[in-house]
């Protein structure tokens, strides 16, 4: 601090210090000054309390896996073995989490298409398509949905074969976040299970999806597939709000 | 966003997180010696600055309220289980207007009180697995971690100052223990848990720890001065208190560097007096010195140089977010803290 020893010798009485020292707040130099050098003490300081936190942190780690020790230990060693498989099982959860997420953008993708074709093509309900072959048929219900809340959609089959009667059991996937986070697929319902389809044959199946109370708020998608026909494929999607 | 407004905001997410607070705690006994003791400094409505931080700091990253809940609760949490702590190490009388736990109760009961709050902060963090995913869960249980033993070494630093009757510090000691005792729980880790959360893991959360240092000490220098020239009211906190307690403000610490001989030698006896033997005319007396040799001022401009570097450090890491009440609110904070006339 400038001026801090003439001012600590001068005991006779604070007004003179006073005086100097209320210039020294006014002086924008000094002002300029004191401010610097209290803000670069306050970084040293920092600076130096986290090169000491990871200094004491590598020491821990040190102290906690000790080589020679492991070696020597065949209990201690087999442990390690299992929490770094464990360490590596993480990884390849990590990895499918990546993967599973990249998945979601390609679904995010088809989504988008979709929706601006059925923008092009306003006489197709939202909620009621009818699956062809190598198509992808977009669900989602008309507005978010809250925690805990319920909504049924409405699907149309249609069986465009001439003389082939066909079933459609459709299977279904978890609701998958943009996130890590996810809805299981016990919240949706398909009604009926199974559609028996006459050649140019018409059915209504009900999709109905009851979301968790503990649902977190976000985007999310569900996969349906036809498990004769993998070519029919639909895609649920669904913003749960606050 | 004016004043007001980041008042009200600051209230707003306050009150959430004590809703959270109220989930946590068990409905079982025993209620009277611990579980009601435990929401009782909850009640009484503190400022929700660190949740207010973290939450505001997520929606400024682009997250929601919903996604710092459990650890703006843990942070709260925390916060009160050292104040119940502190209060019976400092021997404080009171507390958010009311009289401290272990003076209507026992200064053991008032200590059991706080262990189970700092193990009830914890399960918040176990939630976070399955809102937040495993992997950002455990960071932020690092970032919990670590602000618990930062605060408990800070905690020790100034508790062994008073032990020793250290009176010889610095203004870079007074600096160093504040940013162990209140900068990370207070200001830098909030805001890290927050962006965290925000940027979903993908922030480097070393880049707010000027700001939270700057905001923090900023935060903590204008705290001790209130306790000195607030009203008890507003304050909460008995005035003066800190001079009976013997804490190493950075006003003390001026004090002690600008006074004459004979001054220090009485300050160090008043400080090596047992605390409950100090009278308010010998407190007093510090303080008219304090007045005297300009601490208070030396103090006030201090908070508002360090409150400044927080300002820098905020527009260089907030700048490029986008605009948001979130953002604006933590830069009313930081105005608000330069421009205080107390």
């Amino acid at each position: 601090m400038p001026n801090r020893k003439n001012s600590k010798k001068n005991t006779s009485g604070a007004s003179q210090s006073k005086k100097d020292k209320n210039e020294s707040w006014i002086d924008p130099d000094r002002v300029v000054n004191k401010a610097q050098n209290i803000v670069n003490s306050a970084v040293n300081i920092l600076e130096e309390e986290i090169a000491a936190g990871i200094l004491a942190a590598k020491n821990i780690e040190k102290k906690l896996i000790d080589v020679d020790e492991l070696r020597s230990n065949p209990d201690a060693l087999m442990n390690r073995i299992r929490r770094d498989s464990h360490e590596v099982l993480d990884l390849v959860i990590d990895g499918f989490a990546s993967i599973t997420s990249q998945m979601n953008e390609v679904l995010e993708t088809l989504k988008n298409e979709t929706k601006s074709a059925s923008k092009k093509n306003k006489s197709t309900p939202k909620s009621a398509s009818k699956p062809s072959n190598g198509n992808v048929i977009f669900l989602e219900p008309e507005h978010p949905l809250k925690a805990g809340e319920t909504t049924t959609l409405n699907l149309s089959l249609f069986n465009d074969s001439e003389n082939e009667t066909s079933t459609i059991e459709l299977r279904k996937s978890d609701f998958l976040g943009s996130g890590s986070q996810k809805i299981g697929l016990r919240a949706i319902k398909i009604e009926p299970k199974t559609v028996q389809l006459k050649p140019q044959e018409e059915k209504d199946v009900n999709i109905s999806i009851n979301l968790p109370k503990n649902s977190i708020v976000g985007y999310y998608n569900a996969f349906l597939t036809d498990v004769n026909n993998p070519k029919i494929r639909i895609l649920l999607a669904l913003e749960v709000v606050d | 966003m004016d004043v007001l407004e980041m008042k009200s905001k600051l209230k707003y997410y306050g009150a959430e997180t004590l809703r959270g607070i109220h989930a946590f705690v068990p409905e079982k006994e025993p209620k009277k010696y611990l579980y009601d003791l435990v929401l009782d400094y909850p009640n009484r409505g503190g400022k929700g600055f660190r949740p207010g931080l973290c939450i505001a700091s997520c929606g400024a990253h682009g997250g929601q309220l919903s996604e710092a809940k459990f650890s703006a609760v843990t942070l709260e949490m925390l916060h009160n289980a050292f104040l119940i702590h502190d209060d019976v190490e400092d021997e404080s009388l009171s507390r958010r207007n009311k009289p401290t736990m272990h003076t209507t109760h026992s200064r053991a009961i008032a200590i059991n009180v706080g262990d189970m709050m700092n193990a009830l902060s914890l399960f918040p963090l176990w939630h976070n697995k399955t809102l937040l995913g495993e992997k950002l869960a455990q960071r932020i249980f690092l970032e919990v971690y670590h602000l618990i033993t930062e605060s408990a070494e800070g905690q020790a630093l100034e508790l062994g100052w008073r032990q020793d009757n250290r009176c010889d510090l610095s203004e870079s000691d007074y600096l160093r223990m504040i940013l162990k005792k209140t900068c990370w729980y207070t200001c830098i880790q909030p805001i890290r848990i927050g962006a965290l959360i925000g940027s979903k893991g993908s922030v480097n959360p070393d880049n707010f720890n000027r700001l939270g240092y700057f905001m923090g000490a900023a935060f903590q220098i204008q705290d001790d001065i209130l306790n000195l020239v607030g009203e008890e009211s507003a304050y909460g906190k008995e005035i003066g208190g800190d001079i009976i307690e013997g804490k190493r403000t950075l006003m003390l610490i001026h004090l002690l560097s600008e006074c004459s001989k004979k001054e220090k030698s009485l300050i160090e006896n008043y400080l090596g007096t047992p605390v409950l033997e100090r009278t308010m005319t010998d407190a007093k007396h510090i303080l008219e010195l304090m007045h005297k040799y300009e601490s208070i001022i030396h103090a006030k401009k201090t908070s508002q140089y360090l409150a400044g570097a927080a300002l820098k450090e905020f527009y260089t890491h907030f700048s490029h977010l986008k605009d948001s009440e979130d953002k604006a609110f933590l830069e009313t904070i930081i105005l608000y803290m330069i421009n205080r006339d107390y």
